[in-house]
């Protein structure tokens, strides 16, 4: 054995202690192993290494090691960079978990449709609608994805307050944010980064439950999946509707 | 029983003795034990109780150049380590003069 292969193994043994600690008797050890006359057998002076380096700790009141703390402290450099490699792994992916569970892409991409007989108020911010059983409704608005990255809509859950027979319609992928038919019911699909779809109720005045009262609805509950995650996003109309429903109305 | 086993007791007190004697470096101490008869102490234990008495206060220690190789660590006794020495004689005579009572015929 080469006082060099002797060396490696003592230090191989003494892996736990602190590093400078192990430098300090590593070198010791280099300076005493050239102290020896030449041809001295190492394994026969001085024993094993593994034995050597269990004297040595015995003698210098050692103790092994355990556990994280004493990991870093082992071979400080290597292990410094090992354990800052591993929070930098584990922070970019707690970053990305809370991004993606955070992503929301989907906006109002600038139009929309009312139903018919909607009359829009004098300050042209809001629209009003007296319910009438029967009556033809479309409402919808159109939704736009201004992220990187192509999420997959998923539905539009109706509103419970909204008085009608309806099916959820969709449009194709809208060139120039105009609307333009033909419709179909809807399905889920993908939605490119900066693609806008129509997406709106189409049905018939019903469920007139509540007489007298007025409801307002103002956006479309939009669902939508990216990677693992399900969310809704809440799309404004092009203006509130607020829908009337007066005493006296006939419902089935 | 061993003189190993014997000398573990000790070899604290005789290292600080060897020290004692002047300014010396870890093989010198090995070589100056071996002469004396103790040579059953494994070079090990040497070095780590140089360690152990250099954290405990009682040496101090001063890397010099060494004429063949690297530079080796001198040690020497602090008046810790005289103390030490002083008491830990007294006692080692002590147990060894009731010793000798006991195996007296």
């Amino acid at each position: 054995m080469t006082p060099e292969n002797y060396v490696d193994r003592v230090s191989f043994e003494l892996h736990d202690l602190p590093w400078r600690t192990r430098r300090d008797l590593v070198s010791e050890l280099r300076t005493h192993l050239d102290e020896l006359p030449a041809g001295t057998d190492l394994a026969a002076r001085l024993g094993p290494p593994e034995q050597y380096a269990a004297d040595l700790r015995a003698a210098a009141g050692l103790e092994r090691g355990h556990g994280p703390i004493a990991f870093l402290r082992a071979r400080r450099p290597r292990n410094l960079v090992i354990t800052l490699v591993l929070l930098a792994v584990i922070g970019l992916a707690i970053g990305a978990v809370v991004w993606i569970e955070t992503y929301q892409p989907l906006a109002f991409a600038g139009g929309g449709i009312e139903p018919a007989g909607a009359v829009e108020a004098p300050a042209g911010d809001s629209a009003s609608l007296v319910y009438r059983q029967g009556r033809p409704f479309q409402l919808g608005t159109t939704v736009q994805n201004t992220g990187r990255f192509t999420v997959r809509v998923t539905g539009v859950p109706e509103s419970a307050a909204l008085p009608v027979f309806a099916r959820l319609m969709m449009s194709g992928p809208l060139e120039n944010f105009g609307v333009h038919p033909p419709y179909t019911r809807f399905h889920p699909f993908d939605l490119k980064p900066g693609e806008s779809r129509l997406l709106f109720f189409e049905g018939i005045g019903a469920k007139c439950r509540w007489k007298g009262v007025t409801s307002v609805e103002s956006a479309l509950a939009v669902r939508f999946s990216f990677l693992w995650r399900t969310a809704t996003a809440y799309i404004p109309l092009s203006q509130p509707l607020a829908i009337r429903i007066p005493y006296g109305t006939s419902c089935r | 029983m061993e003189q190993a086993q014997l000398l573990k007791g000790v070899l604290e007190l005789a290292v600080l003795a060897v020290i004692a004697r002047g300014e010396t470096y870890g093989y010198e101490i090995l070589s100056t034990l071996e002469d004396a008869g103790l040579d059953g102490v494994g070079d090990a234990s040497v070095y780590g109780t140089l360690r152990r008495l250099e954290h405990a206060g009682h040496l101090t220690s001063r890397l010099a150049a060494s004429d063949s190789g690297p530079a080796r660590k001198y040690y020497s006794v602090t008046p810790t380590g005289t103390e030490q020495l002083r008491a830990g004689t007294k006692s080692w005579t002590d147990i060894n003069s009731a010793f000798q009572k006991l195996v007296q015929p």
